[in-house]
């Protein structure tokens, strides 16, 4: 299970919290910043994993003691997956991969201001990435034309609203 | 006037300060609250979507909750979508507003749009509560069928969600699950998948009918594998990788535990172990699936040793990721395989080296877990010189696994020792607690052991006496117990050894202000003992012990006096302070059984109980001046782990009295207690209630078996200081206070006391002792209230006396027999009118898995009029498992309790 999806940028600031499991408000950012000063100690050249469980943190401990973080660092973000030992290691890996392509796909060439600006999008995008903690779908492509079925069928909606409105008023 | 999100994010940008960003987001939401007020449903869409963005930023955001709902409820798909998204981010699957959405969501789950129902699909399943799923599982059912592959997927991640939190809807999926898997589109076959393996972990008894499944799985496998190009799945070359993985985690779970099965999958495993190339992350990912598959299902040895080559072939190889994999999946094939294991040693150990924590901690995990008797030797050395390069938090783990194997495989007792100085004196400062009861157990076997022991500690300590200070402390035990085998075998080999030398050291150490309170402490036990082992030096001892009267920690103080004032009775000095005798192992394990065996009859069997103690009672009588000694042995162990412990396991030892303070001052109060609850004893007599206890965080299990043991059938009040200072084992002793102790351990002496002595203190059982005029046992009731998933809920009561009216103190202990803890505990209790509850909190919110530890909670009934009552109660615990919330009320009735 996947229970945390998070973007940090190298400067420690948060770009993307989402968590599948209950997590009190207060908790998060420390949580996010105790994993980002794990992470961002470690040198590209290291793996892609840390063990959770020697990292001291209440939240952390609540969810199993096999947590493991799944990271991979790009150019200015970190992209993080908090994971416990159902889940491959190498196939999360895979997974950010999965992800990033989509954000790039959808905001051509992805780069931090993208997440900060349209943080209700990547939401979107990683919705169809992963459900409640699961994998939902694996290829960019498909997420993107997901995305892009939907953002078509608000337009279609929002234009039909704005004819009905229109009608309305030439009624009266 | 409302501004747009962009607008917004870029004014936070805009602004330095945190103040400033504080500042800019109340102004906002206040605009927000004024907009939800006047049911402005134009800028809703809008400001929910700021809301998400102030919720990211950490702001509270609970008054947008009720908007969402709104906004769900709303007929246009633009505002669904935006509502759906506030909703599974603003809200999680506790919030009370979530049920309202549950008629919604069933609206829109029905919908003939598509995309509607996906909204819906997706928000049960990221944030779906326990009501809303049990409600909504027909229709999640009912969508598995639908036209839509991209809704059967949702569909199938919200059936996952659904048994996760409602199990006994397994049953509706368990025949829809098979369709799933035989879907064209490779999405639903992975949902499909991973709703299976979540079947099966849910009701394991499916797995039989699901076996049938295997040469199908196989097939699709197959397919996967030989499969050329396919533009539609590939991921960098490779057909569908995640498809491959999750069949691949499917066949490992089918194939466990049955040989016809995992025949049946031996030729492809071994095709997709040697056929991808190992280049790329995708085809090392389906690698290591398979391998792990292999290890995992009854495969042949020789399969094994090929998967086990490969795995070493990357731990060798450049590749980080990989390394860690491999010992990640070494570890677990560790018990099965660990002869084809041994030969790949070296380049375990290597990995010890490595530069990433995060792979040094798995090879140290690794090896620990290939060690055994023959090469324990090499592989601790390996360990010891990994310590002086590790950094501070690995050097903790070395330690602790060093000590471990000190003790669990020890090729010759001179080693044992050998190691436990070598790792004192390099990692001493890194060392867990127990380390002397390691030492205590090493050395009690046989003399020869004692006195190479404390000849080399010594040796050391004369050598360079500013060694850390667990290094001090050791050495100091070890030079104070065997002190005069000491002297007495280095005249034999010549090297004799000046008696005053050795005080001299204690001197110079103890009033060294470079040492800590605790290694101070130890030297005036070394120097008390010596006394009593070394002719002649009294006066010089009593001369160093003076100034100490006086000192500022009021442990040291305390102990001096006490030391000092023993000196006026030279035989119950020599009576306390006596060798501990020497440990064995059978006797141990006999009375760990014994004790078990008690706890689980305590309330029928009494009587046969009381025979096993008096057996042991006169064992032990034999033993008395031995036990004794180990009693204060016990005490340095007390005082030890006192520093770490925390207050509540020291409650837990008490049994809880809540009259008595768990502090040094009310020492006092607590002795005035024990006399009202035993009045049928003596003033002098209450000092020859024992119970020395140590609190070994690792044994709590058996400590605390035995204390139930000393209490249901003694009825000995147990009592621990929570200053620790060792009052409590010293009470049988005379040596825990000042007043009266010589009369106390005189009349002690004159019953007969019996000193039961469980074992090696520090080594977990802890000792019990026993008093020896056992003729009036209180029967302390106890009965398991609860025993259910698991959960085992024990209660032990206890009489007291509130205001000279009966009042009964309940110890309640949580145990857990699954392997997943429980968290959020919350018990409470209700009792009838006439009757009031006051509540302790409990020792910790989280049971532990597989009995592995427990959690009390200890509350006190009493009653507000005097009339004899029945205890009966409601009882209420819920807790956390799995992330499920479980809430369980039941009424206790019939509780061997009149009071």
């Amino acid at each position: 299970m996947i229970f945390s999806v998070l973007i940090v940028n190298n400067r420690g600031k948060p770009r993307l919290v989402k968590f599948y499991v209950p997590i009190d408000e207060e908790k998060r950012l420390p949580l996010v910043g105790a994993i980002y000063d794990v992470v961002s100690q470690r040198s590209d050249k290291m793996c892609n994993f840390f063990d959770g469980n020697h990292l001291e943190n209440e939240e952390l401990k609540k969810w199993g003691s096999d947590i493991k973080f799944v990271y991979r660092h790009f150019a200015t973000l970190y992209f993080i997956f908090v994971v416990d030992g159902t889940e491959s290691e190498l196939g999360m890996i895979d997974l950010i991969q999965i992800f990033v392509e989509s954000l790039d796909l959808h905001f051509e060439n992805v780069c931090e201001l993208d997440l900060i600006f349209h943080l209700d999008k990547v939401h979107q995008i990683l919705d169809q990435v992963i459900s409640g903690g699961l994998i939902l779908e694996t290829d960019p492509q498909m997420i993107m034309n997901r995305i892009k079925e939907q953002d078509d069928f608000s337009k279609q909606t929002k234009k039909e609203s704005k004819k009905k409105k229109k009608k309305k008023g030439r009624r009266k | 006037m409302s501004i747009k999100l962009h607008d917004l994010i870029t004014k936070v940008r805009e602004s330095s300060t945190t103040s400033g960003i504080r500042e800019i987001i109340s102004e906002e939401c206040v605009q927000i609250r004024n907009a939800f007020r006047k049911e402005d449903t134009k800028n809703r869409p809008r400001n929910i979507s700021k809301l998400i963005y102030i919720d990211f930023l950490g702001f509270p955001t609970d008054f947008g909750q009720l908007e969402c709902l709104k906004l769900i409820a709303h007929p246009s798909y633009v505002c669904k979508r935006i509502g759906y998204l506030g909703l599974s981010v603003l809200l999680t699957e506790n919030e009370e507003v979530l049920f309202m959405s549950t008629n919604i969501i069933r609206t829109d789950l029905a919908s003939e749009n598509k995309f509607i129902v996906a909204l819906a699909l997706s928000s049960l399943g990221n944030i779906g509560s326990v009501e809303m799923l049990r409600d909504l599982a027909p229709e999640v059912e009912k969508l598995l069928k639908s036209q839509t592959a991209y809704i059967r997927k949702k569909a199938a991640l919200a059936a996952i969600r659904t048994i996760r939190f409602v199990p006994e809807t397994v049953d509706r999926y368990v025949g829809r699950v098979k369709s799933l898997l035989s879907d064209k589109n490779h999405g639903v076959v992975v949902g499909g998948l991973q709703l299976l393996i979540e079947i099966l972990k849910i009701e394991p008894k499916t797995i039989s009918e699901f076996r049938k499944l295997v040469p199908g799985l196989l097939r699709m496998l197959k397919s996967l594998v030989d499969a050329g190009y396919a533009p539609e799945y590939d991921f960098e070359g490779v057909t569908d990788p995640f498809l491959q993985v999750f069949i691949l985690r499917l066949l490992r779970i089918l194939g466990k535990d049955s040989k016809k099965y995992s025949n049946q999958m031996i030729d492809l495993l071994t095709q997709v172990g040697t056929s991808s190339g190992l280049n790329k992350n995708v085809e090392n990912c389906i690698l290591y699936e398979s391998v792990s598959t292999i290890l995992t299902i009854e495969s042949p040895n020789r399969l094994r040793v090929t998967a086990i080559n490969t795995l070493s072939k990357f731990l060798s190889g450049k590749d980080n990721n990989m390394k860690y994999i491999a010992l990640n999946t070494l570890l677990k094939g560790v018990n099965k395989d660990s002869k084809s294991l041994k030969r790949h040693r070296k380049v375990i150990v290597k990995c010890l080296r490595d530069k990433d924590i995060s792979i040094r901690r798995r090879a140290l995990d690794l090896v620990f877990g290939i060690m055994n008797k023959k090469n324990v030797k090499e592989l601790t050395q390996e360990l010891l010189d990994c310590l002086p390069k590790a950094e501070h938090d690995f050097r903790f783990d070395i330690t602790a696994k060093v000590c471990t194997a000190i003790e669990k495989f020890s090729p010759d007792d001179q080693w044992q020792i050998d190691t436990l100085v070598q790792v004192l004196t390099i990692g001493g400062q890194y060392i867990r607690d127990d380390v002397i009861a390691i030492m205590t157990h090493v050395t009690g076997r046989n003399q020869e052991l004692q006195y190479y022991a404390s000849k080399k500690l010594y040796n050391s300590l004369l050598d360079d006496r500013y060694r850390n200070q667990k290094f001090i402390q050791v050495a100091a035990w070890v030079i104070g117990e065997f002190g005069d085998i000491l002297l007495k075998k280095s005249i034999e080999e010549n090297e004799s050894i000046d008696p005053s030398q050795i005080i001299d050291l204690c001197q110079i150490i103890i009033t060294s202000s470079r040492n800590e309170d605790l290694t101070k402490y130890f030297i005036l036990n070394t120097l008390i003992k010596l006394s009593t082992r070394i002719e002649g030096f009294n006066e010089t001892i009593k001369e160093i012990i003076k100034p100490f009267m006086k000192h500022v920690n009021i442990e040291i103080q305390q102990r001096a006096c006490e030391y000092f004032r023993l000196f006026e009775d030279k035989e119950l000095l020599v009576f306390s302070f006596d060798r501990i005798p020497v440990k064995d192992d059978n006797m141990e394990a006999q009375e760990i059984e014994t004790v078990q065996e008690t706890t689980n009859e305590n309330s029928t069997k009494n009587t046969k109980v009381q025979e096993n103690i008096n057996q042991q009672l006169s064992h032990n009588d034999n033993q008395k001046s031995q036990g004794t000694g180990m009693k204060i042995m016990g005490g340095n162990n007390v005082i030890t782990q006192n520093k770490t412990q925390q207050p509540s396991s020291i409650e837990n030892l008490l049994q809880l009295d809540f009259n008595s303070n768990n502090n040094n001052q009310n020492v006092n109060k607590q002795t005035t207690n024990i006399q009202n609850t035993q009045s049928n004893q003596s003033t002098e007599d209450f000092l020859s209630d024992i119970f020395g206890t140590n609190n070994n965080p690792n044994s709590n299990n058996t400590q605390n078996v035995q204390n139930t043991k000393i209490q249901n059938v003694m009825g000995i009040l147990g009592t621990e200081n929570g200053m620790g200072t060792g009052t409590g084992m010293g009470r049988g002793t005379g040596m825990g206070r000042g007043t009266g102790m010589g009369t106390g351990m005189g009349m002690g002496r004159g019953m007969g006391m019996g000193t039961g002595m469980g074992t090696g203190m520090g080594r977990g059982t802890g000792m019990g002792t026993g008093r020896g005029n056992v003729n009036t046992p209180k029967k302390n009731p106890s009965a398991i209230i609860y025993n259910q998933d698991g959960l085992k809920i024990q209660m032990n009561f206890k009489l007291v006396s509130v205001n000279g009216i009966p009042a009964a103190m309940v110890q309640t202990i949580f145990t857990n027999s699954t392997p997943t803890p429980m968290t959020n505990l919350i018990f409470q209790v209700a009792v009838p009118k006439h009757l009031q509850v006051q509540m302790a909190p409990p020792s910790s919110k989280i049971i532990p898995g597989n009995n592995t530890g427990k959690v009390t909670q200890t509350f006190r009934v009493i009653k507000k009029q005097n009339i004899k009552t029945k205890l009966t109660m409601m009882t209420r615990i819920q807790y956390k498992f799995n992330g499920m919330p479980v809430s369980k009320q039941q009424e206790v009735k019939n509780l061997p309790l009149i009071f």
